[in-house]
């Protein structure tokens, strides 16, 4: 730590003198003044509106009322009204229409409609500004006071870094499995698969320090995610060994190690970007990591919600063949699937990856994909191969067609 | 001598500006009253005329019931009209009685109008006296473009 100051001390006086900033909350105050007056007319119209709609409302009532009839503003005869359900309304710009009372009351109670949503969006406004006039006011009495702002430039150093970035990482794994709160067998795998992804990011670091380039990073994350892709689809295999069978369990199972793939992936953006800006990773870790984390997960639940339901199709499309134990098949295939092109896709930074399935994954194949999708075929067309023929290996989503017929 | 001639400008711009100004924009409002009544009377003159020579005695007509929503309304006998005649009173007259009253405001009131426009004349004299004041005040230099403005005015 450096002793001597680094921080700036601005008092809040000269940033806002008092003067101005009661000046301004005088201004607004007469600002609330004219919306008052404003208000207060049109309250006026709604009040006659109103009295004006019971009078409508009462004059049908007698055939004829005997009343002085105005002959201009100075002058009355004594006269009555007569055609007591009749009224002429004025509608605006000269045109006037006949309307029977009951009509004009009906309209009068639309345009005491309209006079509301007025004297509605009046309230808002003044509201507005009274909260800004005690903003000045505050403002003021702050500045009165003697009030100062400080601020300090935060330089990280270097050895501290590593070990916040550390015990950061530590803290993220930990979050998400504690975000996980699933079964214990779950969080044993999740368990297996961080520590194996913790040495391979060891190795990693001492491998190549500075190198930092995209190119070289990309071929890592993608070992990483075959192990733990394997990992993944030992773990869920054995989950439905045991025999659990409800979809939505499985939904939730799954989610546990996927954001465990996930989160390697998202890990390791932060690490790439490490060696050039010391302080960026410091801010990125605490803060945006949690937050893409959830990211990653609204994208990998979300084709996950796609895919299940598919299952479910092709479940119902070959209804009469199938077990518990292949529609469990089903499910995971789809899911490792849809896992397998999340992750893919999670380094490249590709938004809503599976709208469009099979070209995005050809493109992604032809320099990333390649091993993710080769291992992982092979791993569940094996199994598909056992208990369907219509299975092409060479592509999980057109199998996925092929099964849905 | 420089205070005092700042003193007496201070002065004059506030006789102006708090004074003379705010009697003008009164006069002005009730003269425009004034002038509002007039129109009615001469209005309600030449309706009573027409009545008059087309010898009705009942009539129907609209009734503003508020908000611009009118309604049939019979007057059976137009011989007999109540006019305001000031205070809340209305009066019954004929239309003969009232074309006579009407004859009696008009007059009132247009020496009401006179006197209100003698009223504004003076007090737009007075202004006009103080800036004039105020440019003696100022020397000759300020004088020329005042001038020059009243012209182009």
């Amino acid at each position: 730590m450096e002793p001597p100051a680094k921080g700036t001390v601005t008092p809040l006086a000269s940033l806002f003198s008092e003067e101005e900033a009661r000046k301004a909350a005088s201004y607004v105050e007469e600002k609330i003044g004219e919306k008052r007056v404003e208000m207060n007319r049109l309250q006026q119209f709604v009040d006659e509106n109103d009295n004006l709609i019971n009078l409508v409302k009462k004059l049908p009532d007698q055939l004829h009322h005997n009343v002085m009839v105005p002959f201009g503003k100075m002058a009355f005869f004594p006269g009555r009204l007569i055609h007591t359900n009749e009224c002429l309304v004025l509608l605006g710009e000269n045109y006037y229409t006949d309307r029977s009372s009951k009509q004009t009351v009906d309209f009068l109670k639309r345009r005491d409609k309209t006079l509301q949503s007025q004297i509605h969006s009046l309230k808002a406004e003044i509201e507005d500004f009274q909260t800004e006039a005690s903003f000045f006011a505050t403002t003021a009495s702050e500045a009165a006071e003697g009030l100062v702002e400080i601020r300090e430039e935060y330089v990280e150093e270097e050895d501290l870094s590593a070990t916040v970035f550390q015990s950061s990482e530590k803290e993220t794994s930990n979050i998400s499995g504690g975000e996980a709160e699933e079964g214990e067998l779950e969080d044993d795998d999740f368990a297996r698969i961080m520590s194996r992804l913790n040495e391979l990011e060891m190795e990693e670091e001492q491998e190549g320090e500075d190198g930092g380039d995209r190119g070289e990073e990309r071929d890592s994350p993608i070992e990483i995610l075959e192990e733990s892709q394997h990992d993944l689809v030992k773990g869920i295999r054995g989950e439905t060994d045991r025999g659990r069978i409800e979809y939505g369990k499985q939904e939730t199972t799954i989610s546990v190690p996927m954001k465990a793939s996930r989160h390697s992936s998202s890990i390791r953006e932060p690490r790439v970007a490490e060696p050039r800006v010391k302080a960026k990773v410091i801010q990125v870790l605490p803060e945006a990591h949690p937050h893409k984390d959830i990211d990653d997960q609204l994208n990998c639940i979300g084709p996950m919600a796609q895919y299940l339901p598919k299952g479910d199709q092709s479940h119902s499309g070959t209804a009469q063949q199938n077990a518990g134990t292949w529609r469990d098949f089903q499910a995971t295939a789809g899911i490792s699937t849809a896992k397998a092109k999340t992750n893919v896709l999670g380094p490249q930074k590709i938004e809503s990856p599976i709208e469009k399935p099979e070209p995005e994954f050809d493109s992604t194949k032809a320099f990333t994909g390649s091993i993710v999708e080769h291992a992982h075929i092979q791993e569940t067309s094996t199994h598909s191969d056992t208990q369907s023929s219509a299975s092409q290996p060479s592509k999980p989503v057109s199998r996925f067609k092929a099964q849905r017929r | 001598m420089e205070e005092g001639r700042q003193k007496d400008l201070q002065l004059l711009e506030e006789i102006i500006d708090k004074g003379l100004k705010q009697k003008l924009v009164h006069a002005t409002a009730s003269r425009d009253k004034i002038f509002e009544e007039q129109k009615v009377l001469s209005d309600l003159r030449k309706n009573l005329e027409t009545l008059e020579k087309n010898a009705v005695n009942s009539l129907k007509t609209m009734v503003n019931l508020g908000s611009e929503v009118y309604m049939q309304a019979e007057v059976p006998d137009t011989r007999h009209i109540f006019m305001d005649v000031g205070l809340g009173f209305y009066v019954e007259f004929t239309r003969h009685e009232a074309l006579d009253y009407i004859a009696q405001r008009e007059e009132r009131t247009k020496k009401q109008l006179e006197e209100y426009t003698g009223v504004i004349t003076q007090i737009k004299g007075r202004i006009k006296l103080a800036h004039y004041q105020i440019q003696q005040l100022l020397n000759l230099p300020e004088e020329n473009p005042s001038s020059s403005r009243q012209r182009a005015l």
